[in-house]
């Protein structure tokens, strides 16, 4: 039977963890709801931007942008893989790794390199048999809109010299708090339908942030001219895209990390149950016997008497 | 007229306003009520609105404004009231961009530093009221 003095120690440590543990859930829980907000502040500026763009786009260049036109042959794609930086939610950054990496070994005809975004993304991959080109970190403290227009920026330039034919894009979707799903979807070429969709979305949330109706007649002046207009616009909506995609992730990160974090309160709770009954065993333990010293010892002496 | 400036974190300015001056590459472009629809991209600088006599002043980083006859619709990457500046912030990253430009490492993005630059740099001006150079 284990030393009570030991026993004792050890549940102490194990409330210890559990303090941490528990704080750590709450600070994700608390992280996630501020990354909530941000996800709903994102959406009237993105489908302003689309508006915009499904405005203007057609009459500038079509749907002929180098930005949207699929290529014929795609002979090299660009991974984004998005992580996080830490650990200690489950199976969160595996799930995306694994994910990646079956995707890329499933493009058996064309090379896939790879961006990272996140610390154990970037880890793990660098130790593959994979190209990373471009490696981000620690960005998700301070992110801001614009880590995401200087990302996307790093994504677009190999697209339009022609050094990539496709960009795509793994992370984790938020579903809900317990559920995370990994996904991955063709940031380049846009999709002229899916800007359509979201300046769709707009016009019916208009009343809230209430972007202009355009008149087909209307004549429009433009400064410097409707082409790089939409070039600006464009560029925007995919910095727009990346930036939601990031924030989704985070906030699956945090879900996870909140669910990996409740089950390990519970777990520490089990732990304390079981090292306490066993803490009371052995302290009833070491009273019978002292009883039964003292029983035994009175009992010498009456006969010794 | 109307305006409104959105940024990807907030709705940054909602108010009726008698006359708008924005950034334009091309230099300040006032707007007033009536304007010719208009779309003009701008670059970083300064954003003045006039409800009264003084204006309300902004720092913009680069975005683009949907102009109409009573509406004007600014999206911009981030918009700043002068008083939100945190201007230690804002010198502080003007230092960096500085010294990454100085030093010019291998394979640096110098663009992103210039911009970062000229971003921090106009910060600096709209917070310290332009006493700055």
């Amino acid at each position: 039977m284990a030393n009570l003095k030991d026993i004792k120690r050890r549940i102490r440590s194990v409330r210890g963890t559990q303090q941490i543990t528990r704080a750590m859930k709450l600070v994700a829980a608390a992280k996630l709801r501020r990354n909530q907000d941000r996800l709903v502040l994102l959406r009237p500026f993105s489908d302003g931007i689309a508006t915009l763009l499904a405005r203007f786009l057609p009459q500038a260049v079509g749907d002929e942008h180098p930005l949207l036109m699929p290529r014929e042959q795609v002979a090299k794609k660009l991974m984004v893989v998005i992580t996080g930086d830490k650990g200690l939610c489950g199976a969160f950054n595996q799930n995306i790794l694994r994910h990646a990496e079956r995707l890329c070994s499933a493009s058996t005809d064309c090379p896939v390199e790879v961006v990272t975004v996140g610390r154990t993304g970037h880890r793990y991959l660098s130790r593959r048999d994979v190209t990373v080109r471009e490696h981000w970190e620690d960005i998700y403290e301070r992110l801001s809109f614009l880590t995401a227009r200087n990302i996307s920026k790093v994504l677009e330039e190999p697209f339009l010299k022609g050094e990539v034919d496709e960009v795509m894009v793994v992370y984790s979707h938020f579903v809900s708090p317990i559920e995370q799903r990994v996904s991955s979807y063709t940031l380049l070429p846009l999709e002229l339908e899916n800007i359509r969709k979201s300046a769709a979305l707009g016009a019916r949330a208009a009343r809230d942030i209430d972007i202009p109706a355009a008149d087909q007649r209307d004549v429009y002046l433009f400064e410097p001219d409707v082409v790089s207009l939409c070039n600006d616009l464009l560029s925007r909506y995919l910095a727009g895209e990346l930036y939601r995609t990031i924030l989704e992730n985070v906030a699956s990160e945090f879900g996870a990390r909140m669910t990996a974090m409740d089950a390990a309160t519970e777990n520490a709770d089990d732990l304390i149950g079981r090292l306490t009954l066993e803490y009371n065993r052995a302290r009833q333990a070491a009273i019978t016997t002292e009883i039964l010293e003292v029983a035994t010892g009175a009992e010498a002496m009456k006969k010794g008497a | 007229m109307h305006i409104k400036a959105i940024t990807p974190t907030r709705l940054a300015v909602d108010l009726e306003c008698r006359l708008a001056v924005l950034p334009t590459d091309e230099g300040e472009v006032g707007i007033e009520e009536d304007h010719a629809h208009m779309m003009v991209t701008l670059v970083p600088g300064q954003m003045r609105i006039y409800e009264g006599g003084q204006p309300h002043i902004y720092a913009v980083s680069g975005g683009v404004a949907d102009i109409h006859p009573r509406k004007l619709l600014v999206l911009a990457d981030a918009v700043e009231a002068a008083s939100e500046i945190d201007l230690e912030r804002a010198r502080r990253a003007k230092e960096r961009a500085e010294n990454r430009l100085e030093q010019r490492s291998e394979g640096m993005d110098v663009d992103r530093a210039q911009a970062a630059l000229s971003r921090a740099i106009n910060r600096i001006r709209i917070a310290t009221g332009r006493q700055e150079k």
